[in-house]
This record gives structure tokens, sequence and C-alpha cells, in this order.
């Protein structure tokens, strides 16, 4: 093993490796529109000020917040899995991939309670956006170019969001093999490892969305 | 290589990883202890962005004229803070930093290509050639 790691383990980094370029792709999409928009950009700031089902409540970030504590927590909550993996510990294997799997579930439910309030509520779709957009003398306007806001936030989130409930997917299946004993019986908890890997790779996606959509 | 000088040595130091790395002592130094650690860490930081997304008067756009620092100067930090992030997310939660050398150059010298591709965005989306 010239790389010190397994061959499935090798083959999991090469898998996110791609994933990481896919995403990037979009990333970069994004960071190219918003620099080069002119005259002017949707302000995240008035996007994301609402709270699902709270009406006229002004809280910009705070939603998103929540949902960027949710994941990074079940990112945690899947070291401790692999950890207890390690020391052979079917009960803490099962215990914290629950966890997990609840994180998982909690993000997403977030996730679609925060696309219905934009979609019906505010009447943003991937072919009309209904925020302003601040133009450089600080008036707010109209503007046509708005559109590619909700259509690169609703690809990319969405994509993000798929990956998310894939995770969950894959998470049930590992926490069903557990309870089997499935790797007690092998010996090792690496199917747990890996797993983790992809888990923590959704997070850190989560990390650069959450910077670039909501932060700049 | 012990639990307990992982964690007393701490996450910034980069010589004592490097050195479990090259003896291939890499599946049980990630104690509960150093986890814990990293996600105080990475709350730390979330919390730190939203206290300059959200001060008001500290960030200076279209919206805000006033603001104390220039927007770019913000931009500049949230990018820093989010590779932050992915640094003691890809490092510790995904375990690459305690992985041997040529592991860890397999997974991020491909990552140039993503520098290459943002740079040359930026150069043609600011103005050079239109």
């Amino acid at each position: 093993m010239p790389l010190g790691v397994s061959y499935g383990k090798m083959m999991m980094w090469f898998f996110l490796l791609s994933d990481a370029f896919t995403f990037s792709t979009l990333l970069v999409a994004y960071g190219y529109f918003r620099i080069t928009a002119q005259p002017g950009w949707v302000s995240p700031e008035l996007v994301f000020e609402g709270i699902p089902w709270i009406e006229g409540l002004k809280a910009p970030l705070v939603f998103v917040g929540i949902m960027t504590f949710i994941l990074i927590f079940s990112s945690v909550t899947m070291v401790l899995a692999v950890e207890a993996g390690h020391r052979m510990d079917q009960k803490g294997v099962k215990k914290f991939m629950l966890f997990t799997i609840i994180g998982g579930a909690m993000f997403l439910t977030c996730q679609a309670l925060e696309w219905t309030h934009l979609i019906i509520k505010e009447g943003m779709t991937m072919s009309y956006n209904p925020f302003l957009a601040i133009m450089p003398n600080g008036n707010p306007q109209h503007l046509h170019a708005s559109i590619l806001f909700g259509q690169l936030f609703f690809t990319i989130t969405g994509f993000h969001g798929f990956h998310v409930f894939s995770g969950v997917v894959i998470n049930t299946i590992m926490y069903r093999k557990t309870s089997n004993g499935d790797f007690q019986r092998r010996g090792h908890y690496e199917m747990i490892e890996k797993v983790g890997l992809y888990w923590h790779f959704v997070d850190l996606v989560w990390v650069f969305v959450f910077t670039l959509f909501y932060l700049i | 290589m012990s639990e307990n000088t992982a964690i007393a040595h701490g996450a910034h130091e980069e010589s004592h990883s490097l050195e479990i790395a090259e003896h291939g002592v890499h599946h049980f130094d990630t104690s509960k202890a150093l986890i814990w650690r990293i996600f105080v860490v990475l709350l730390i930081i979330t919390v730190l962005e939203f206290i300059i997304a959200l001060t008001p008067g500290l960030r200076q756009s279209e919206l805000h004229p006033n603001g104390l620092i220039p927007n770019t100067a913000v931009v500049g930090i949230f990018l820093g803070l989010t590779v932050l992030k992915a640094f003691y997310i890809v490092g510790y939660f995904m375990h690459l930093k305690m992985e041997r050398i040529n592991m860890i150059y397999t997974v991020l010298l491909p990552l140039l290509f993503i520098m290459y591709l943002i740079t040359l965005l930026i150069i043609e989306g600011t103005g050079s050639f239109r």
C-alpha cells in the first residue's frame, strides 16, 4: 500500500476528489457570475433575512446558522462513531450513527423549509427573482440578471442537498449492518470510516456553500 | 505516540503529525478529546463569521456605505476562515493530516487545477479582457 491506506479508502478519496471538482465548477461558476454581475447583485442580507413560518421577523442568517450547526454537529457524531469502531464498540457505533442520521435528516428538513419559504412565500424560482438588487449608488432595483441568483442557489444547494440525502441513506444502511453485527463478525469497522469520509465531505462542501451564498 | 501527547501538542502543530505519518502509526490517534476540541474550534470560527456578518456598521457594502471595513477585506476574511475550517475538517475529521505524506499529496495536488480555474476566471471576470 504505497499510500498507506486500504484500497477501499483510497477509492473513496478519489471519488471525493472527483466530487470536489464537480462542486468547484458549480461554485466557481457562481463566483464568476457574482464578480461579473453588472451593474448590481441581489443582497444575500435581503434574501435570507426571514425565518420560515415566522411572519415579519427579520433575523438575517439565523436559520442558516442553525442548519450549519446541525451539519457540523452531525460530523462530530460521525467521527465519534468511527472512534467507537476503532474500539470495536458496537453499541457506541450504533448510537453515534443514529445521531448522525438524525442530524442529516434535520438538515434536510431545514433545507426543505427554506426552499418552501423562498419558493412559495417569497416567490423566488428558477425563472423569477423578486428580490431587489443593490445598485452601486445604493438604490435597490429589479434586475433581470437577478434570476441567476435563484438559479445558482437552487442548483448548488439542491446538488448539495441531494448529497446529504444520499449520505443519510448510506448511513442508514451502515446503521443496519452495524445492528446486524456484520462489522463485528468482519473484525473491523472500516466501512464506517469510508462513509465517514463521505459525510465529512458533504459537511465540507456546506462550509463553502455557506460562505459563498450566505456570507459574501 | 499516545493520545495525550497529540492533545498536548495541540491542533496547530504540523511537525508532530508528520512524525506520526512517517512512523506509519495512523489509526488510533483521533481521541474523543481531540474530536471535541476540533468541534469547538469549528464552532468558534463559525461564530466569528456570524459576528463579522451581523455586526451593524462593520462591513462596508452598497447597503451600508459607511461601514468600517472595506467589502473586499471582509470577503477575504470570510474566504480565509472558510479555508481554515476546511483544513480542520479534512485534516482531523477526515484524518488526512495523519495519513502518509504520499496520500496527502495525492489528494491535495489535484486541487491546484481548481485554483488555476479560479485564477483564470478572476482575471477574466474583473475586466482585463472585457
